[in-house]
């Protein structure tokens, strides 16, 4: 991963900002799938929280809803 | 405004806010944003967000990868390269999915263009309203595409007026 210094930040803002909204996309969706994957491997919340460097109750209310989590949750 | 009229565009309605966050869901998108309105407005069976589109020459059948690559372009553009949709996936979340503030204006609008022209055309209403946003995705993707934002708006307020009139007569018979 190229460090920020060297990454080529548009001239134009509104280039400049969508290349946030794309990123802020990305690591939602690239979230979603690490915490689903993490989950089905019998992760914990508090594990998940940890990694993510958040707090328990932030990570479930966010992945609480997953298809994986719930079908783990019933499953217990 | 007959009754039945009315009870068409709050079914309208509703199709388009259901519609978008299915739209939002399977794009891997946990805020609901404009660009997922106008491709719900593209799937209304009254077809007059279609023919927008098609009035100016445009397919409508090429936004959604439009949006895609609005997204795509957008991380190229800052040196990286994005990763397939396919291995992402859709959203699973069961959650509904949350309006963005640009959405919410953009239903607002879309309200002001019903009052304006007196019909219950939401899906050409939404066509108007996105084609009056200056910024974000969905004006990008249909930049993107080559679209006039101008002839987009004219051309929807133009579907929406032949709506209400089509709407006036099936009435009167």
């Amino acid at each position: 991963m190229a460090a920020l210094a060297d990454l080529p930040i548009p001239d134009d803002p509104a280039d400049a900002l969508a290349a946030v909204v794309a990123l802020r996309r990305l690591a939602d969706r690239l979230e979603h799938a690490a915490v689903e994957r993490a989950v089905g491997d019998g992760w914990t919340w508090a594990q998940i929280a940890e990694a993510l460097g958040v707090t328990r109750q932030a990570v479930h209310k966010r992945h609480a809803g997953t298809r994986e989590s719930a079908e783990l949750q019933e499953a217990r | 405004m007959s009754r039945k009229s009315m009870l068409h565009g709050t079914r309208t309605v509703k199709a388009v806010m259901l519609g978008a966050e299915e739209h939002a869901k399977a794009l891997g998108d946990s805020i609901t944003g404009p660009e997922h309105l106008l491709l719900a407005a593209l799937d209304l069976p009254d077809g007059d967000a279609r023919h927008a589109f098609e009035r100016i020459d445009a397919d409508p059948d090429g936004v959604r990868d439009a949006i895609i690559d609005a997204h795509a372009s957008a991380l190229r553009a800052i040196g990286i390269e994005p990763v397939p949709e396919e291995r992402l996936g859709r959203s699973s979340s069961r959650r509904r999915e949350r309006l963005s503030r640009t959405a919410v204006s953009t239903v607002r609008l879309a309200g002001d263009e019903s009052k304006r022209d007196r019909s219950r055309s939401f899906g050409a209403h939404i066509v108007a309203a996105v084609a009056q946003l200056e910024h974000g995705t969905a004006p990008r993707a249909l930049h993107a595409m080559g679209i006039d934002l101008d002839e987009l708006l004219v051309a929807a307020r133009t579907e929406a007026i032949k709506a209400s009139r089509r709407a006036e007569g099936a009435a009167r018979e």
